[in-house]
């Protein structure tokens, strides 16, 4: 006999073995940071353990330096290319000019190309400008992917933004920088928090960038992350990948709202 | 109410600078970034893989490393293992992403929940999926143990080799993981532009539901979507840690390869090091110009 | 499912007791509804009153929790959208936009998979009916707004509908575009011998466009009929309200005679069965300027009933409305008052003015309906 019940599970059977398949990896990933002793056939693991969370925090373990050094370099580069993409997004954004469609598809080739070979090409170059292996020259090369993609979020957000309350604020008496902060800012705040969170995503997920310009001397989380995983202690490399996802999820959760109206209008996949 | 009415979207508005800050000086830091930076490193590239090696004392130009990559039969299997795992991720991805999105898009009061459900991954480092990745399908991962418990398999040796495996299946399942909430959103997003009333149009013009599906549905949710694959499928080919974490040392993918010519105490692997990152480059743009050809005729293709 | 010759008389449609809710939300109370052949309808009512439900219902879009629709006595009940021969032009045009001009038109021919040249040889008559022909190879993004919902009305037309619903077609439209597409719709509509409903909030627009109106409230019907009658004679105080007739004047009816406040004197019922608490309304076009002069003998003395209505009210205010004066006055008890007034008319600033009307133009309602 076939209830209601039973067509409605079979209906969504289909969404629910993608949607666990989605979520399956998680499951060892989880379970792996906080395990011991996980032997081949045991499904569940045997001994649970805080060791992986107590080494990333134990001074010398290096991880939490990386915590605090991605944070740096991933904030830098979110400033940056904000105060970079703002300018930009308002021309491309509010103004008809000649080359706009050429400006904009040469704004755009970063987001499509991958960084791979500009940064090859960059690298010996920032070895002679003293850059290489350090964190500005890490910042500096994350630019390339971030900047494109503030400037495109920022320029939706200003081709949407109604230069009315611009003329209003100018009518009421607002001189430039006042009009700005008091006015332009504030409409402005949605597209300019994804901008920012995009950027700063962007830089906390590179790995490659890092690896090319801070030829191991910069050592980012990914970077430690990558070598937790290629050490084969899988405890520490899953409690290190948990606490490089938690700030991820923390600032997509926060700026949920400016994220989901970001839509079309910034084609693009930057860390997602 | 039925779906009968929507608003109509607000033009963009565009406006001729009058006086102020002139337009060129507010694009110049931008474009700086991507010219001097971007197109600069990559001509630089260019440069050093024809032979301008400066700091090793190499100033003459020619096709050398080019040839060596064609002859070079580690180059020749990467390049198809290349094409090969991000074609298919790719694929895999689009066509799971599509699907999801018109399972999610059907829903009635639980769509919010499996809109969320399905992008918690999006902000995940691709780094993180592949060790992720790595737990669940190896020959020792959850899956390995699953089927041990239900009694297929006895030691870890007669699970299939999905991880540094020699067809990448691994990798390709780190992206179709990683890449399918991105095509769904995307998907989504068509969808939820008005196709549920063009939907109504056409059923009141004789539609039936597969008609729907062809006429309506698919043609809204595929310039999009192409143009994400087209992302989806730059980013794989350029992408280092997750072939180089779930895929095998030989044959490696073209970044790997890359990667570690580029390394190599042998300053002479340089030039190759960089004309495999040309060809990635290459194979890139490659995509994105056949995307945009592909956009021009669909834009012009009749029902 | 469609007919292969267009219906030449026309099709009657009939809707009975049909009722839709949306969870608790009642969308049509109970609507019972008849379209004769070949007419052309105004579906009037505000936003929210369930004319757009009802359009959905007859297009098989949604279906009724209760009742039947029927085209020429035969219940479509069953069938659903794609197979009911009924013609839908939404508020938006909802081109298709991947496709042209013209492959919209042919889309409905197409689906029923007719050969594409046949199908496109009957969508550019179709356009060269609502005056496109010229833009038939144009990509939809093109077009001005007119020429969009002529798009789309040709791409209803093609299949020969023997019922096109119109669901507030121009109203994103310039005024006089819509005046123009009105006609043309009118044009399109009596050449077809088509039974056409045509939803509009727009009083002035269901006037000028239909023979009948319907006017919709609160997922019910208030009444049906010509334009004129809704004027002259409103079923109900709620269908008065939305003609716009301004003045209600709210009394008692006993034994054959409204009593209110403010009239000079009470007036002779002629409407039968209006007993206990009423509302007599009178529009403002109704209304002339009496002055004591007028007065027929008697009734400044308490005369004890008026064949007539007479408001003795103090002008607060003259405004010039184009082609006629609209006056405001307030009753002694406060009541508010408007009449429209020949242009030139000279209306007294001190003291009170008596305000006339004839008894035909009066509508008595018992207010419990009020």
């Amino acid at each position: 006999m076939s209830t209601a019940a039973d067509r409605r599970t079979v209906r969504h059977l289909p969404l629910a073995l993608v949607l666990a398949m989605l979520w399956a990896p998680w499951v060892p990933l989880v379970l792996r940071a906080f395990t011991d002793s996980w032997r081949f056939p045991a499904v569940l693991p045997e001994r649970m353990t805080l060791r992986g969370f107590r080494t990333i925090a134990a001074p010398d373990s290096g991880v939490f330096e990386g915590l605090v050094l991605s944070l740096e370099i991933g904030i830098a580069v979110s400033a940056l290319a904000c105060l970079v993409g703002w300018p930009a997004g308002r021309a491309l954004g509010t103004y008809q000019f000649r080359g706009r469609r050429a400006v904009q598809a040469l704004l755009l080739t970063p987001v499509i190309v991958p960084a791979l070979a500009a940064a090859m090409g960059l690298q010996i170059l920032f070895v002679r400008l003293g850059l290489a292996g350090s964190p500005p020259g890490v910042m500096l090369v994350q630019l390339i992917p971030a900047v494109p993609y503030a400037t495109s979020i920022l320029a939706a957000g200003f081709a949407n933004l109604d230069l009315d309350y611009e003329t209003q604020a100018r009518v009421l008496g607002a001189r430039g920088p006042r009009r700005l902060l008091a006015v332009t800012i504030p409409l402005m705040r949605g597209p300019l928090v994804a901008a920012a969170v995009m950027a700063f995503l962007i830089s906390w997920s590179d790995f490659l960038l890092a690896l090319l310009i801070g030829a191991g001397q910069v050592k980012t989380l990914p970077v430690q992350l990558f070598a937790a995983v290629t050490a084969t202690d899988t405890t520490v490399a899953a409690a290190v990948a948990l606490t490089m996802v938690a700030p991820a999820l923390l600032v997509m959760a926060a700026a949920a709202g400016p994220l989901a109206r970001l839509s079309q209008a910034n084609l693009g996949k930057g860390p997602l | 109410m039925t779906g009968l009415r929507a608003v109509r979207p607000r033009p963009v508005r565009l406006t001729r600078r009058r006086g102020g800050v002139p337009v060129a000086l507010l694009l110049a830091p931008a474009l700086t970034v991507v010219v001097v930076f971007f197109l600069g490193g990559i001509s630089y590239a260019v440069a050093q893989s024809l032979g301008y090696q400066p700091f090793i004392g190499r100033h003459e130009l020619g096709l050398a490393a080019y040839r060596d990559l064609a002859g070079d039969p580690a180059v020749r299997a990467s390049f198809i293992l290349t094409l090969r795992v991000a074609l298919l991720g790719t694929a895999i991805a689009a066509v799971l992403g599509t699907s999801l999105a018109l399972l999610v898009h059907r829903l009635g009061r639980g769509r919010r929940w499996a809109i969320t459900m399905a992008q918690a991954n999006l902000a995940v480092p691709h780094l993180v999926g592949a060790l992720a990745i790595g737990l669940l399908l190896s020959q020792t991962g959850l899956i390995a143990r699953l089927a041990h418990a239900a009694g297929f398999v006895g030691a870890p040796r007669d699970f299939p080799g999905l991880i540094s495996d020699q067809y990448g299946i691994g990798i390709v399942a780190e992206y179709v993981w990683k890449e399918t909430p991105f095509l769904t959103l995307l998907a989504l997003n068509a969808l939820g532009r008005g196709t549920a009333q063009l939907g109504d149009a056409a059923r009141v013009l004789g539609a039936r539901p597969w008609q729907r599906l062809r006429h309506v549905t698919i043609p809204a949710v595929l310039p999009p979507l192409a143009a994400g694959s087209v992302l989806v499928f730059a980013f794989a080919v350029g992408s280092y840690e997750v072939p180089y974490l779930l895929g095998r040392p030989y044959p490696a993918t073209l970044p790997v390869v890359a990667y570690q010519y580029h390394t190599d105490v042998d300053l002479t692997y340089r030039a190759e090091a960089m004309a495999i990152a040309v060809l990635i480059t290459a194979l890139s743009v490659t995509a994105l110009l056949a995307f945009l050809g592909l956009l021009g005729r669909i834009a012009r293709r009749p029902a | 499912m469609i007919a292969p010759e267009a219906p030449r008389l026309g099709t009657r449609v009939d809707v009975a007791a049909v009722r839709k809710s949306y969870g608790s939300v009642r969308a049509i109370e109970r609507v019972d509804l008849a379209l004769s052949p070949a007419s052309f309808t105004a579906l009037l009512g505000p936003s929210g009153c369930g004319k757009s439900t009802l359009l959905a219902l007859l297009a098989g879009l949604e279906h009724p929790d209760a009742g039947d629709i029927r085209l020429d006595d035969r219940s479509v009940q069953h069938l659903p959208a794609e197979d009911r021969p009924v013609g839908l032009v939404f508020q938006k045009p909802l081109l298709f936009p991947h496709l042209n001009v013209l492959d919209n038109v042919a889309f409905g021919l197409r689906m029923q998979r007719r050969p594409r040249r046949g199908a496109r040889a009957r969508a550019r008559d179709l356009l060269e009916q609502v005056g496109l022909a010229d833009l038939a190879p144009r990509r939809v993004g093109e077009l001005s707004g007119g020429q969009e919902q002529r798009v789309a009305l040709a791409r209803a037309l093609v299949l020969r509908p023997r019922l096109l619903l119109l669901d507030e077609p121009f109203s994103q439209l310039d005024p006089d575009l819509r005046a123009r597409m009105r006609q043309l719709v009118r044009t399109l509509s009596a050449e077809a011998k088509l039974t056409t409903l045509f939803v509009t909030h727009d009083l002035a627009e269901a006037v000028d466009v239909a023979d009948e109106i319907v006017l919709m409230l609160d997922g019910r019907v208030e009444g049906q009929g010509s334009p004129e009658r809704f004027y002259q004679d409103p079923p109900t105080l709620e269908a008065a309200r939305f003609f716009e007739v301004a003045n209600e004047i709210a009394g008692h009816c006993e034994r054959g005679m409204f009593h209110a406040p403010g009239l000079v004197a009470p007036l002779r019922v002629h409407q039968q069965g209006i007993e206990g608490p009423a509302v007599l309304v009178v529009r403002p076009e109704s209304m002339r300027l009496g002055s004591i002069r007028d007065e027929p003998a008697g009734i400044s003395s308490g005369a004890s009933e008026t064949d007539g209505l007479i408001v003795r009210a103090y002008p607060l205010g003259v405004r010039f409305a184009g082609t006629h004066l609209i006056l405001e006055a307030c009753t002694d008890d406060g009541l508010r008052v408007l009449a429209h007034l020949p242009p030139g008319t000279t209306v007294a600033d001190q003291g009170s003015v008596q305000l006339r009307a004839a008894a035909e133009s009066c509508t008595l309602f018992p207010s419990s309906s009020a």
